[in-house]
């Protein structure tokens, strides 16, 4: 973990999960701010370090999100989470983790994401 | 010198010797005649590849062809009087001969089926059509009739019903498959929640739970997600109690709100939004809660791949409930896709028809089986703008001593809203598929209960 209390993005339409998960990354020395579509984080595009994203999210997906990002060069590290089943096939080249979480795993894979994403800058400074 | 009577006479009798000669020939051929008619007519009962028997006014059996003693592999002898019926299988003597002398004594055809040992010892289904006969002066005279082995169509026929009642056995499970998937669904956010609010607390304990007021609510919040999972068992715990289908009385706008949460996830993945207009004070429907969900998660996925080349903007479900003529209730889902105009109208509901690359032609034959069963009819219907409806009407039936299982049973999905009737009628095109259609429908056990005009799948064994 980076010397400064990394950002987290969180992003989950369901209330009960978005706010045990910002609790829990609080707890394990992140900052969080935690939106409950794509949309409502887009509208303000707060900088973050890293995110948690749910894939089946009303609106623009998680998916979607990514992609986007991903063009237009302002790709986050992320961990996708999804209460699917086929969702998790279909997110090839992503991280994604089944919900309910197994909280070890989850947070080795935040970890490594935000490790190989080098440097682990803000948003805006990324691409 | 002959005298002139017997120069007269002898041609005469030459003459009458002559006439006579050739009557005789005449009568003789005749005889010849009708002996070989006879005898092709013997040839016919003898060698016919059929069963015929013949019996007295006693009801006794007085003949049988060679056919059928080469089937029994028995002697005349041992035919004959009542001796056949030692032939026929146990279980079916009864009633064969009661079938039998009931219209010996009305003196009327008769049809039926048994079985009947043959030579090899092996009992198959024959179908035997008896007739009674009279004599030359029309008195009558017993019975005559003829048997086929009918064993490979009895057998064709069963294979039908168990693939049918296997088709739905499978589609019901495929449907309770969705269902299952939806209810897993529902379940894993609480679960997810708790158990990220368990980690939580356990890292405030490992930290020593400086912040008792956190530790607090994380606990809440654990609570409440546990009393969240509960509630999704409890509104679906119909699903898991009912292993046998039961009619019972239902309020189908409640059915409908089932199906809006149920499709909630699938709906979204495809970015189809749904409205429901439901009409309010409808009376009851008796029916089978899992078979109706069932039909209409079918029409809203055939809806759902109907819309999949519009733009998401555009994808659109409605489903409506009101009342129709006092005596049914009509449920219709009305998509925006792509409409019927592709689609072979006399077919839509007949199995293994699909305009789907990977369907498989069983969703629609399904519903309209199940549609029949509660004594209703299925149809489609394009509608005057875009896209199409389809529609099922459900009888209106007394509640009697039914339990009121899911009358009030209150699920209401977010995405519906509860608006006015929306009348469907009057749309242009439609295909009808009535309990009337004479297609062969699967034995259900709402069929006995619940309908007039629903088909009465004859006589066949209860799906399992």
């Amino acid at each position: 973990m980076s010397m400064r209390r990394l950002t987290l993005l969180v992003i989950d339409d369901d209330e009960d999960v978005r706010r045990a998960l910002a609790r829990f990354l609080r707890l394990h020395g992140y900052d969080v701010v935690a939106f409950e579509s794509a949309e409502s984080w887009l509208a303000g595009m707060t900088s973050v370090d890293a995110a948690v994203i749910d894939i089946n999210l009303p609106g623009m997906s998680g998916r979607e999100l990514d992609d986007q990002l991903r063009r237009d060069g302002r790709a986050i590290p992320a961990v996708f989470i999804t209460a699917h089943d086929e969702a998790r096939a279909s997110a090839a080249n992503r991280i994604v983790l089944p919900k309910p979480l197994d909280t070890d795993r989850f947070l080795e894979a935040l970890q490594r994401v935000i490790a190989s994403s080098d440097g682990a800058g803000p948003v805006d400074d990324a691409g | 010198m002959m005298s002139l009577g017997e120069a007269i006479g002898l041609p005469l009798i030459v003459a009458g010797i002559a006439a006579g000669w050739m009557l005789e020939r005449g009568r003789r051929r005749r005889a010849e005649a009708e002996a070989r008619e006879h005898e092709a007519q013997r040839a016919i009962v003898n060698e016919a590849p059929v069963m015929i028997w013949r019996t007295r006014v006693d009801m006794g059996c007085d003949f049988v062809n060679p056919g059928w003693l080469s089937f029994t592999g028995r002697t005349l002898d041992e035919e004959l009087g009542n001796g056949w019926l030692e032939g026929v299988h146990p279980e079916d003597r009864a009633a064969t001969f009661t079938a039998y002398a009931t219209a010996f004594d009305a003196r009327v055809p008769c049809r039926m089926e048994y079985r009947l040992r043959r030579f090899d010892g092996a009992y198959r289904w024959v179908l035997d059509l008896g007739t009674p006969r009279f004599d030359a002066i029309g008195d009558f005279a017993g019975y005559i009739g003829c048997c086929f082995d009918i064993t490979d169509w009895k057998e064709a026929e069963h294979a039908l019903e168990d693939a049918h009642a296997e088709i739905t056995r499978v589609s019901r499970l495929t449907a309770l498959g969705e269902y299952a998937a939806a209810l897993s669904h529902e379940l894993r956010q609480p679960l997810a929640a708790m158990i990220m609010n368990a980690g939580a607390g356990l890292s405030l304990i490992d930290q020593g739970v400086r912040d008792r007021e956190t530790l607090r609510e994380v606990f809440q919040d654990v609570v409440r997600a546990g009393h969240r999972a509960e509630e999704v068992i409890s509104r679906n715990r119909e699903l898991f109690r009912h292993q046998e289908l039961q009619p019972s009385a239902l309020d189908i706008n409640a059915v409908v709100g089932e199906v809006v949460v149920l499709s909630a996830a699938r709906l979204r993945e495809r970015r189809v939004t749904v409205e429901t207009q439901l009409a309010d004070d409808l009376p009851i429907v008796i029916g089978d809660r899992i078979e109706l969900l069932q039909v209409l998660l079918n029409l809203v996925g055939n809806a759902i791949d109907a819309m999949e080349e519009m733009r998401p903007s555009e994808r659109r479900i409605t489903i409506t409930t009101s009342r129709l003529h006092q005596s049914d209730v009509v449920v219709g889902v009305k998509d925006c896709g792509i409409g019927l105009a592709a689609v072979d109208m006399q077919r839509l509901f007949k199995l293994s028809y699909t305009t789907k690359p990977a369907g498989t032609g069983v969703g629609l034959s399904v519903s309209r089986s199940i549609v029949h069963a509660h004594g209703g009819r299925i149809w489609a219907s394009q509608n005057p703008d875009r896209g199409a409806t389809f529609s099922f009407t459900l009888p209106v039936r007394e509640a009697r001593a039914l339990p009121p299982e899911s009358a009030a049973h209150d699920v209401q999905g977010p995405l519906s809203t509860i608006e006015g009737v929306a009348d469907q009628r009057g749309a242009d095109e439609r295909v009808e598929a009535g309990p009337s259609s004479g297609m062969t429908t699967p034995v259900h056990p709402l069929a006995g209960d619940v309908a007039t005009g629903s088909p009465s799948p004859g006589g066949g064994g209860r799906r399992p």
